[in-house]
C-alpha cells in the first residue's frame, strides 16, 4: 500500500470561487449563459407548479 | 414532544462524541471539522447500531438491557470528553449580514427547525413506516428480538437504521425513531459541506448544504420515519471516506471506507452500489499504483469487512427462509415462496427468472430503451413530471449542476464521472426512483453548490446581484410550501394540541386499532386486509398484501376451506380496509365487499364488531355459530 500523502488540508484551503486570482481565465459571458439557463429553470418551475398561486393563498393576495 | 427532540440530540451528540473516539483509533485524519463530526455521527450510530442487532440476535431486547447499553455506548465518547464544538470569536453581526453565507446558513437553519416541527408530529400518514418501517422495529421491541414477520413487507431485509429506531421506540416512542431520521438528514447537510469544502471551498459547501436541504424529496421524506435519507447519510459518508482513500492510499481511510460502506449496504439493499463501486474503484486504483498484489489485498480487506458486517442479516435471512435476501432473487436461492417476486434490477426485460448473470447483462442498455425511456431518465421529468413525492427533486439541480459542469475544471471531472456512474445505477437499478439513490443528489447538491457560487460571485456585480435575487426569490417559495406543510404540526409538536385529538383526526388507522387495544382480548391475533397499517395495533397481526403467501386465497375453494385455513393460523379477528383506492386495485388488492368470494366469507363466517367510515372490525365467529 503506498504510504498516505495527506495534500488536502492545503486544497481545501483553496478557494475556487471563480476569480482570476485562483488562475481562472474563462470569459466573464460565461456567466451570462449561466444565470438565463438557471433564471429560466426557476422561473418556469415556480411559475408552472402552482408555487406563485400558493404564496399569494398565504400572503392573502387572493381574490 | 420537546422531549423527544431533547432525547434524539443527546442521541446524536452521544452518537459524535463516541464515534469521534473511534475515529481516532482507527487513526483517521479528517481533513475538516464538518468532516470529522459527520463521520464521527455515522461511525458512533453504525457501533450503536451493531450493539442492537446483537441484543437483537440474542433474544435480548428488553428496555432495561437498551437502556443500559446506551449507557455504555454513550457514556464512552462523552466519558472521554469527545464532543468537540468549534469555538471561533464571535463574528462582526454587521459584516456578517453582508455575506451570503451567513443568509444561506438562515436559510438552511429556517428549513431544518421546519422539517424538526414536522417530525415531532405524531407518526401518520405514510404508508411504509407505519406498515413496516416503524412497525417492524415495534414489533422486534414488543418480541424481545428480530421475529420473523413473514407478511410484514422487508421482513427479512437489512435493518441496521430499524435497529436505531427500537432504540427511538424504547426510550420515548415512535416521535424519537422520526428525529432521528431528520437528524441524520441534518447530519447530510453537514457532510455535503464537508465534501463541497474539500472539492471546491467553504463558499461551495455552504451553497450545496443549503441546496441539498431544500431538496423537496428530502424535505418531505426525512421528517418521517423513512429510511432513505439515512440510507443516503451513510452511504455518502462511505464515499466520502473512499474518497478520501483515494487521495492517501493509506490503511485508516481504506478501514474506514470499508466500516461505513457495511453499515451502508446494512441499512437497505438499495446501498449495495456503494460497495459495487467502492469494490471496483480500489481495485483498479490499487491496480495502478501499487500492483495486482497490493490491489488484491486492499480490495479484499474492504469487501471483506464490509460484507462481514451485512453477513448477519444474510444469515438470519437465510436461516429463516432458505435466501440470504428474501424474497429478493427468490427465483435463483429457491426460498420460502412469496407472493410476487420483486424484481431488483430494472433491465430491458424485466424477468424475475433470470439468472444473476442474465439480470446484471440486462443493466446494459440498448438504445431503443434509451429512447423509449428518455424523458424518465434526465433530471427534465423529475424536475417538472415527478410523479410522487419520492421523484420530486426541486428545481436546483436542472438549475445549477449544468452551470457547475460549465465550469468544472479537469481535476474536478473525476467528480462528475463519479455522479455520471451513480446516475447510471439510479435508472438502471433503482427503479428510476430518486428516493432510493438520495445520495446521488446529495453529491449533485455539490456540483450545483459549485455553479451557484461560480455566478453568486461572478466578476460582474450586475450578473451577481440578479442571480442571488432570481436564488432569495426561490427560496421564499420554498419556505411558503414548507410552511404549508408544517402548519398542521405546529399546534401537536410543542403540546398545545393531545397526540390523540392529532391522530384521531389525521390517521385513519388509528380508530380501529385504539378499539382492538382496548377490547380484545390479549390472545387475539388479527388479520389486516387491504392498505391496513399495523403500527398502531397492539395485537399480533398478519397483513393480507398481495404478495404474501401465507393466505394464498386461490387455494381455498369454499368459503370453509378459508376458514379452515383462519383457524390453523390462529386469526380471531380481521381489520379490514372498506374501500381499496383505485391506485391499489392494480397492485393486487380486492374490493373485498365488492368480491363474491370474500363476501360469502364475510356472511357466514365475520360478525361486525366496530365500523367507522375507511375501516371495519370483525370477529371470525366460533365454529358453532358460523
Amino acid at each position: 500500500m503506498v504510504k498516505g500523502t495527506d495534500n488536502l488540508r492545503s486544497s481545501a484551503l483553496a478557494e475556487d470561487n471563480g476569480t482570476a486570482e485562483n488562475g481562472d481565465s474563462r470569459p466573464a459571458w460565461l456567466g451570462v449563459i449561466g444565470l438565463l439557463w438557471s433564471a429560466g429553470i426557476l422561473y418556469h418551475f415556480y411559475t408552472s407548479l402552482g408555487f406563485v398561486d400558493l404564496l399569494t393563498q398565504v400572503l392573502g393576495l387572493g381574490s | 414532544m420537546l422531549i423527544s427532540l431533547a432525547i434524539a440530540l443527546l442521541l446524536g451528540a452521544a452518537a459524535a462524541a463516541t464515534g469521534r473516539k473511534l475515529l481516532g483509533w482507527i487513526g483517521f485524519r479528517p481533513d475538516s471539522t464538518a468532516q470529522e463530526w459527520s463521520l464521527s455521527v455515522c461511525l458512533g450510530f453504525g457501533l450503536l447500531m451493531v450493539m442492537m442487532l446483537i441484543l437483537g440476535l440474542s433474544h435480548l431486547l428488553y428496555e432495561n438491557v437498551i437502556y443500559g447499553a446506551l449507557l455504555l455506548w454513550g457514556g464512552f465518547g462523552l466519558h472521554h470528553r469527545q464532543l468537540k464544538i468549534p469555538r471561533r470569536p464571535v463574528p462582526d453581526l454587521r459584516q456578517s449580514l453582508r455575506s451570503p453565507q451567513a443568509w444561506l446558513l438562515l436559510i438552511m437553519a429556517i428549513v431544518l427547525v421546519l422539517g424538526s416541527v414536522r417530525a415531532m408530529a405524531p407518526t401518520h400518514g405514510a404508508t411504509d413506516p407505519l406498515a413496516y418501517q416503524l412497525a417492524l422495529p415495534r414489533i422486534y421491541l414488543q418480541s424481545h428480538f428480530l421475529s420473523f414477520e413473514q407478511t410484514i413487507t422487508g421482513a427479512l431485509y437489512p435493518g441496521y437504521l430499524g435497529l436505531l429506531y427500537v432504540v427511538g421506540l424504547a426510550l420515548h416512542g415512535p416521535v424519537v425513531a422520526q428525529l432521528i431520521h431528520w437528524f441524520l438528514g441534518a447530519s447530510t447537510c453537514v457532510a455535503v459541506y464537508a465534501l463541497g469544502r474539500q472539492l471546491f471551498g467553504r463558499a461551495t459547501g455552504v451553497w450545496a448544504a443549503v441546496i441539498f436541504a431544500m431538496c423537496p424529496v428530502v424535505t418531505i421524506f426525512a421528517s418521517q420515519g423513512y429510511i432513505d435519507v439515512g440510507l443516503c447519510f451513510f452511504q455518502f459518508c462511505a464515499f466520502s471516506a473512499l474518497f478520501t482513500w483515494c487521495r492517501r492510499q493509506d490503511r485508516s481511510s481504506l478501514l474506514l471506507a470499508a466500516l461505513l460502506t457495511g453499515i451502508a449496504i446494512g441499512v437497505k439493499h438499495q446501498g449495495l452500489p456503494t460497495l459495487l463501486i467502492g469494490t471496483s474503484v480500489i481495485a483498479v486504483l490499487s491496480l495502478r499504483t501499487s500492483g495486482w498484489r497490493q490491489a488484491l489485498v486492499a480490495t479484499s480487506q474492504y469487501a471483506g469487512i464490509a460484507l462481514l458486517l451485512l453477513a448477519p442479516w444474510s444469515l438470519r435471512a437465510y436461516l429463516a427462509s432458505g435466501n440470504p435476501m428474501w424474497p429478493l432473487l427468490n427465483g435463483w436461492f429457491g426460498g420460502l415462496p412469496f407472493g410476487q417476486v420483486p424484481v431488483i434490477l430494472s433491465g430491458t426485460e424485466r424477468n424475475p427468472d433470470a439468472s444473476l448473470l442474465q439480470a446484471f447483462g440486462a443493466l446494459i442498455p440498448t438504445l431503443d430503451w434509451v429512447v423509449r425511456r428518455s424523458s424518465e431518465i434526465f433530471l427534465w421529468k423529475w424536475t417538472f413530471q415527478a410523479a410522487g413525492a419520492q421523484k420530486l427533486i426541486g428545481p436546483y439541480f436542472l438549475a445549477l449542476v449544468p452551470v457547475g459542469i460549465l465550469y468544472l475544471r479537469r481535476r474536478h471531472l473525476w467528480f462528475l464521472g463519479f455522479c455520471l456512474t451513480y446516475h447510471f445505477v439510479l435508472i438502471r437499478a433503482l427503479h428510476l426512483n430518486p428516493r432510493y439513490g438520495l445520495v446521488l443528489f446529495a453529491c449533485l447538491s455539490v456540483l450545483a453548490g459549485y455553479g451557484a457560487l461560480r455566478l453568486a460571485e461572478h466578476p460582474w456585480r450586475w450578473l451577481r446581484w440578479s442571480f442571488i435575487g432570481v436564488f432569495a426569490c426561490s427560496a421564499v417559495m420554498n419556505g411558503v410550501w414548507l410552511f404549508e406543510m408544517t402548519k398542521s404540526s405546529l399546534p401537536v409538536a410543542p403540546g398545545r394540541e393531545s397526540e390523540e385529538v392529532f391522530l384521531t383526526q389525521r390517521e385513519p388507522n388509528y380508530r380501529v386499532f385504539r378499539h382492538v387495544n382496548q377490547h380484545l382480548p390479549e390472545d387475539s391475533r388479527i388479520l389486516l386486509q387491504g392498505i391496513v397499517k399495523g403500527f398502531y395495533c397492539e395485537r399480533p397481526y398478519l397483513w393480507d398484501h398481495p404478495h404474501q403467501s401465507v393466505i394464498e386465497y386461490d387455494h381455498y375453494e369454499t368459503a370453509t376451506d378459508l376458514r379452515r385455513r383462519f383457524d390453523e393460523l390462529g386469526i380471531t379477528h380481521v381489520v379490514r380496509m372498506i374501500r381499496i383506492p383505485p391506485g391499489r386495485e392494480s397492485l393486487g388488492f380486492p374490493q373485498y365487499f365488492m368480491d363474491a368470494y370474500h363476501e360469502e366469507f364475510r356472511k357466514r363466517h365475520l360478525k361486525l364488531l366496530y365500523r367507522d367510515e375507511s375501516y371495519v372490525l370483525f370477529e371470525v365467529a366460533s365454529a358453532g355459530k358460523g
